[in-house]
């Protein structure tokens, strides 16, 4: 078998044009999804809150019991009927189908990733403990000042090797988006190679390209863990 | 100046605190004795609403507070006149020595930034760890925690402090340092506190009056010299005996 080179130098500067796609998406679903989770594994972690522990616990398995492609597809061919026969009841001045598909994409990667990171962010609020939080308040602070400014930073330096995963797992996954012809890394480069069959060397070139781009985001995060080391208490 | 009255406090269905009253004066240094279970760090927890007692009022000062109902504003005036000392120290970790004293006075009491430094630092100086502002928690001795924990305590000079063991967690070696810098403060300062402790030559020094806890009642409670002659209640002797003489056994 022989590589077609030419083609993988045309694809790779093909592919440049995506990532600014994938991160977009990647990064308007943590802005969206990280103060949510977080939200959320703060009102969780408050005494006496059965009713909604169990709600979100049975939210949490349904999109961790469901594969994230499944996800796309139904809301996908589900949101737009919706969203227009919404639009339609208060005659909005609206189109549904002007609706680029990438805020599809950030919707239904929120959706999975809050339930994700609110179980992430628990852990990390179990782990500072209620200790600082009660002199927090000793000391005079409000409850939303203990966590801003005490318990929140520390969680957050207690998550960070988790995070750096999960952010990794959503710019790999933000690759699905191809299905619903989001023109990131990986959509582009199917279109190109479909039309002259070179298939084995676009995606070895998508391939390198996610290496890269999650390499950086390690880096990134190893530079803030070791920012936020000095913090943490030396077991 | 505090003064409490019928606490009550359950968890569950068990009854922790049954009927609890106290008055503190100023300058008092109160110790509360008692077995563990008795109830004595819930007693305090409830002073300052860590734990919202059942039952009871409060009379702080010229306020009076129902302490089941307080309002977020009684709430505040309380944990303003007070400041807690924790058994396992309770430092930020992410602050250093210095920031764990500033933090309460910058964001509770909104004293600016550049004056809460210098209380700061005159705190830090007051319990022999002005060398250390710049360490974390993490990089200090459970005894230089401590230090800190009670710096942060007086620097918002609070009418009363609560010290909640302050010592139980240490290592034998390091609770002297400890409990010399709160002898200070008692005898030089004349600070106000409410000491529950184990440490029994604490109490007979520094007490001005000693209280004695078991199931969630004050069984006895006296000057500590009348205390730990003549203590009346015979549950009372018991534990005297347990804890001043435990080291006589001959096995």
């Amino acid at each position: 078998m022989v590589l077609d080179f030419g083609f993988m130098k045309s694809s790779f500067f093909l592919a440049l044009r995506g990532i600014p796609v994938t991160l977009f998406i990647t990064v308007m679903t943590l802005l969206i999804s990280i103060p949510i989770a977080f939200a959320i594994a703060v009102a969780r972690a408050g005494k006496k809150r059965k009713t909604l522990n169990l709600l979100f616990s049975v939210y949490v398995s349904a999109v961790r019991g469901t594969p994230v492609i499944v996800q796309i597809l139904i809301i996908y061919t589900m949101l737009p009927d919706l969203l227009k026969f919404i639009i339609e009841k208060l005659a909005l001045p609206f189109n549904v189908y002007a609706i680029n598909n990438i805020f599809y994409a950030i919707l239904i990667f929120s959706f999975s990733m809050i339930a994700f990171l609110s179980e992430v962010f628990r852990a990390g609020l179990r782990a500072v403990g209620r200790g600082q939080y009660e002199a927090a308040l000793a000391a005079g602070l409000s409850g939303f000042r203990a966590y801003t400014r005490i318990i929140a930073p520390q969680a957050f330096s207690a998550v960070l090797p988790v995070l750096c995963t999960s952010v990794n797992n959503l710019i790999k996954t933000s690759s699905l988006c191809f299905a619903i012809a989001v023109n990131e890394i990986t959509g582009i480069i199917r279109v190109a190679a479909s039309r002259n069959l070179h298939f084995v060397e676009g995606f070895l070139v998508i391939a390198a390209i996610y290496v890269i781009i999650c390499m950086a985001v390690e880096l990134c995060f190893k530079i803030l863990e070791n920012k936020a080391k000095v913090h943490r208490v030396s077991a | 100046m505090l003064e409490l009255t019928g606490v009550c406090k359950f968890f569950g269905k068990n009854e922790i605190l049954k009927g609890v009253n106290l008055k503190v004066d100023s300058g008092d240094v109160v110790v509360i004795l008692g077995p563990s279970g008795s109830g004595k760090t819930t007693l305090l927890r409830c002073i300052n609403f860590l734990e919202i007692a059942d039952k009871g009022t409060m009379v702080f000062g010229d306020k009076t507070i129902q302490l089941r109902r307080a309002k977020k504003s009684e709430v505040a005036f309380v944990r303003k006149k007070t400041s807690f000392v924790f058994q396992n120290y309770n430092l930020f970790n992410n602050k250093t020595a210095l920031e764990n004293v500033t933090e309460g006075l910058i964001y509770g009491r909104k004293i600016p930034a550049k004056e809460a430094r210098d209380i700061g630092v005159k705190a830090l100086e007051k319990v022999g760890m002005l060398d250390r502002s710049d360490f974390y928690p993490s990089q200090l001795s459970g005894g230089q925690q401590q230090r800190v924990g009670i710096a942060r305590a007086i620097a918002g000079n609070p009418d009363v402090i609560l010290f909640d063991e302050p010592t139980s967690a240490l290592d034998p070696e390091l609770i002297g340092e400890v409990l010399g810098i709160m002898k200070k403060l008692a005898a030089k300062e004349g600070t106000t506190m409410i000491v529950v402790t184990h440490e029994m030559s604490f109490a007979q020094s520094v007490a001005t009056k000693v209280i004695f806890m078991d199931s969630g009642v004050i069984l006895e409670e006296g000057e500590p010299r009348e205390f730990f002659v003549h203590p009346r209640h015979e549950r009372t002797k018991q534990f005297l005996r347990s804890i001043l003489y435990e080291t006589e056994y001959n096995i």
